[in-house]
């Protein structure tokens, strides 16, 4: 079925792939740790895999904001449509490559997205600005808005991308890959918000060059559910990741993230550090795997998973793995589930502020050392409002106010 | 030491004999009904016991094979290859004396009758599928304390035992709680009454001795309200080139106020599938701990478990694998925090060679009332080489608010500088690195009672040799 017009020949092949590995394979279930706290059929309307496939997709409009100093630069920024005809090579020689089309998911979205953006930052062109994409999608019934993003950041190029994606109604499906050259440094950050009832599933796949160096950053405030993925495969040596997440589930909400650091190099590194609030009847929870491929000597790695849970009927799931097929390396994890610590609540309250004003403070504090971590102030500042905002709208039994704060 | 190929090391295995078979009676190979009617009216169970075993028979046939874990060493048993009871003499000795020469020669070799002269009270050593020697201090009788194997303890203490049998781990826990459900042999029964205290360990070893025979074990420990019992389990098993399935269900039940340890030495040789279920519950006040350490084997996948399932139950589990060629131990530990003010601890170490592959598979569960309660989980894995694998996969699951729950893990190898500076002061490379290993394990070691700890230095040192040159 074709989404863009002109479709060419080889996306219709790939999409005809995606669509019969949809089909071939079950559901992933449990026993697999990356579905360990999801139901994957959660993340489907009735009538799974095939009946999605089979409804028109619902569109996936993107606003794209790129600065005037990027333009200049020759960095673009295209929708599918527009790229598919001017981007072609690009696209046929990464697009899918490094998320794939290994689980029904997966293969969905490759076989009926319909909408996105392909954004080239040629090679050593280093931009100051961020370039920002916003998804807002409405899926009707029976459908999953799925869309793409495709990021190629040539060598030695500095780029910051921030993707929004604000799911209004039904299933939706977001799927960025992201190509880093030798020596590129990426800044990548999604905010995700699915209002109540909805489902997102997101995947984020990024390829690491030599010395080349990613943060990708997540900020979950689902009402309803959100499943979030990160898979960065550090692939030459000296490739650097670090990753930083919030989420914050209130309500009855569901946040749900995973990400598998893949050393697939030597002398490579990676990070992982993880703060998850849970109050309402909210649910976060989390699974992280450090791989260390048999030749990737000399790697570090390093994750660190903590969740709060500020009411009796909140819940943390944690799942922090390490799979490690070489001696020479040095890896890490830590993780924690802890209440608020009544003693500082009580200094606090001491000190004349109301409860909530206290547990807000705390809360503030206990996600402040991810938040500064997130190399742009303006990122840090708009995590920080929008944890407090969804905060405070959880606490009311809003169960979280989507848009901006 | 002279042997560097890690070949070698299953010719200096020094527990890998194997006797000349002396056994009585063994069912055909294979598990079907008449097999299970078989081994119970040999037993001259009761009604309900067969009833217990068609019913976990028809269990295991339905379950099927777990899809986590070693998938390629577990949808290779062949089930039907299997002879599931072997009964190795007429009856059971009470004395060191009455038990027949050729199964007490076995255990001389062990150096089990030195270990149990100076330092133990009873000794209840499972050959093949039943114990066949068994003896019990006077002091431990006088205190009321039952120490029997399990068929004795069905055959005199029917109530307790059809009370508790089962409860723990229920016969559809999994696919090999239901077949050990199904043809379950020999293991060991404990009751430890109100208020006594037993003060030294009990400990029973067993091994496997023929080819392709399975072993079953089932073991229920029963610590009445404020009591206490340390419990010793050792393995070793002779070296045969087919795989020996190992499948025991360990039950123990800690009442109000009650403390059990149970101690594993596993030392299977490089053949055999272990696969083991291993559950506590602990009641109000109660303490249970799990020390186990895991050598040998081909496979081992054991977790033992806790539940805490009375307010300030305490559990603890303690455990060390050693991974060496060709061998996967996928260990770890449970616990299931149902109570409030409820305290755990999982310490894991694990050490993987010569391409072994060492596992730790956990979890942590906090129920919504388990107030307070505190959980710390450590897991520390050294890779002496780059062709050895670890994993780890602890999960956590918290549905209560004011629970503190802390995990650290982390996977090294050994030192250069460390290596360095003991090399400096004499040693060789290789006395370098099993110094850097012994002190690796040293927080189980010292757990462990004084010849364990001897024994298990000298099975490390024996893992070891050639691992270095």
């Amino acid at each position: 079925m074709n989404r863009f017009d002109p479709e060419p020949s080889f996306l219709a092949r790939r999409r005809d792939q995606a669509r019969a590995a949809a089909l071939s394979m079950p559901l992933p279930d449990r026993s697999g740790h990356r579905f360990r706290f999801t139901d994957a059929a959660a993340l489907l309307p009735a009538g799974g895999i095939e009946a999605a496939l089979q409804a028109a997709g619902a569109a996936w409009p993107v606003r794209v904001e790129l600065p005037d100093e990027a333009r200049r630069a020759g960095v673009t920024a295209l929708s599918f449509g527009e790229a598919l005809p001017a981007a072609g090579g690009l696209l046929e020689e990464h697009l899918g490559r490094l998320a794939g089309d290994g689980d029904p998911l997966l293969a969905l979205n490759l076989a009926s997205f319909a909408g996105g953006t392909v954004i080239r930052v040629p090679e050593g062109v280093r931009l100051a600005g961020p370039i920002r994409l916003e998804a807002r999608p409405e899926a009707p019934a029976g459908t999953v808005a799925s869309g793409r993003t495709l990021l190629w950041i040539g060598a030695g190029a500095e780029a910051t991308v921030l993707e929004d994606a604000d799911l209004g109604s039904g299933f939706a499906s977001t799927v960025t890959e992201a190509v880093l050259g030798d020596g590129a440094t990426l800044l990548h950050a999604r905010f995700e918000t699915a209002a109540k009832g909805t489902s997102l599933f997101s995947r984020s796949a990024y390829e690491v060059g030599r010395d080349a160096s990613l943060t990708h950053a997540h900020v979950l405030l689902p009402a309803g559910r959100v499943k979030a993925e990160a898979a960065p495969v550090l692939s030459r040596p000296g490739a650097r990741s670090a990753g930083l997440v919030l989420a914050l589930a209130g309500g009855r909400a569901r946040s749900d993230f995973r990400v598998v650091a893949d050393h697939a190099a030597g002398d490579t590194g990676s990070r992982v550090d993880y703060r998850a609030i849970a109050l309402g009847r909210g649910r976060s929870a989390f699974t992280g795997l450090l791989r260390i491929r048999e030749g990737a000597a000399r790697s570090e790695a390093y994750e660190e998973a903590r969740s709060l849970l500020l009411s009796r009927t909140a819940a943390a799931d944690v799942l922090p793995e390490l799979e490690i097929l070489n001696h020479d390396v040095r890896c890490t994890h830590g993780a924690a589930v802890a209440p608020v610590d009544e003693e500082a609540l009580f200094y606090l309250r001491t000190r004349g502020l109301s409860r909530d004003q206290a547990e807000s403070m705390l809360v503030e504090g206990f996600v402040e050392p991810v938040a500064s971590r997130l190399p742009s102030g303006e990122l840090a500042d708009r995590a920080r409002e929008r944890l407090r905002s969804e905060l405070a709208a959880a606490r009311t039994g809003q169960g979280g106010a989507p848009g901006e704060a | 030491m002279e042997a560097r190929n890690p070949h070698d090391l299953v010719g200096e295995y020094r527990y890998g004999f194997a006797d000349e078979d002396c056994s009585v009676f063994q069912t055909r190979r294979g598990l079907d009904e008449d097999v299970v009617r078989q081994i119970s009216a040999i037993k001259g169970e009761p009604d309900w016991m067969l009833q217990f075993r068609l019913d976990a028979l028809r269990m295991f046939r339905e379950r099927p094979m777990p899809r986590w874990g070693n998938r390629e060493i577990l949808d290779g048993i062949d089930f039907d290859r299997i002879v599931y009871y072997v009964r190795p003499a007429d009856r059971q000795g009470t004395t060191w004396e009455e038990v027949p020469q050729g199964i007490k020669d076995t255990f001389e070799r062990l150096g089990i009758p030195e270990a149990e002269r100076k330092f133990l009270a009873g000794v209840s050593a499972q050959y093949e599928s039943e114990v066949v020697y068994h003896s019990i201090q006077d002091e431990i009788e006088k205190q009321g304390v039952v120490f029997l194997d399990m068929d004795s303890g069905l055959r005199e203490h029917p109530d307790l035992v059809r009370r508790y049998f089962g409860t723990v781990i229920p016969p559809n826990d999994n696919k090999f709680a239901s077949l050990n459900s199904a043809a379950w042999s020999g293991g060991t029964f404990l009751y430890v009454p109100k208020g006594v205290h037993v003060k030294i360990p009990l400990q029973a070893y067993f091994r496997i001795n023929r080819r392709d025979m399975g072993q079953f074990e089932r073991t229920l420990i029963l610590a009445d309200e404020g009591s206490s019992v340390h419990y010793i389990e050792g393995c070793t098993a002779p070296s045969y080139s087919t795989d020996s399935l190992h499948a025991a269900v360990v039950e123990l039940i800690a009442m109000k106020g009650a403390r059990i340890r149970y101690t594993t030495i596993q030392n299977w040789s490089r053949n055999v599938l272990n696969l083991v279920t291993k559950r506590a519950v602990a009641h109000e006040d109660a303490t249970v701990e799990w020390v186990d350490g895991n050598l040998g084997s081909r496979l081992t996948m054991k977790y033992p478990a806790i539940h805490l399932v009375g307010p300030r139950a305490r559990g603890e589990v303690l455990s060390i694998a050693f991974a060496g060629a060709g061998q996967h131990q996928d260990a770890g530990a449970k616990v299931i925090h149902a109570a409030p003010d409820t305290t755990s601890t999982i310490t894991s170490k694990s050490i993987s060679r010569d391409g072994g592959r060492a596992s730790y598979r956990g979890l942590v569960k906090v129920h919504p009332d388990a107030h307070g309660a505190k959980v710390s989980v450590k897991c520390d894995a050294l890779l002496l080489d780059e062709a050895s694998r670890s994993d780890t996969y602890p999960t956590m699951e918290i549905a209560c608010e004011d629970a503190s729950i802390g995990h650290e893990a982390t996977v090294s190898k050994v030192g250069d500088d460390q290596v360095f500076y003991l090399r400096s002061r004499g040693l060789t490379e290789e006395e370098a690195t099993l110094t850097i290993v012994n002190g690796f394990i040293e927080p189980f070691v010292k757990e462990l009672p004084m010849e364990y700890a001897v024994e298990l230095n000298r099975l490390i040192r024996l893992e070891m040799s050639g691992s270095v040159g």
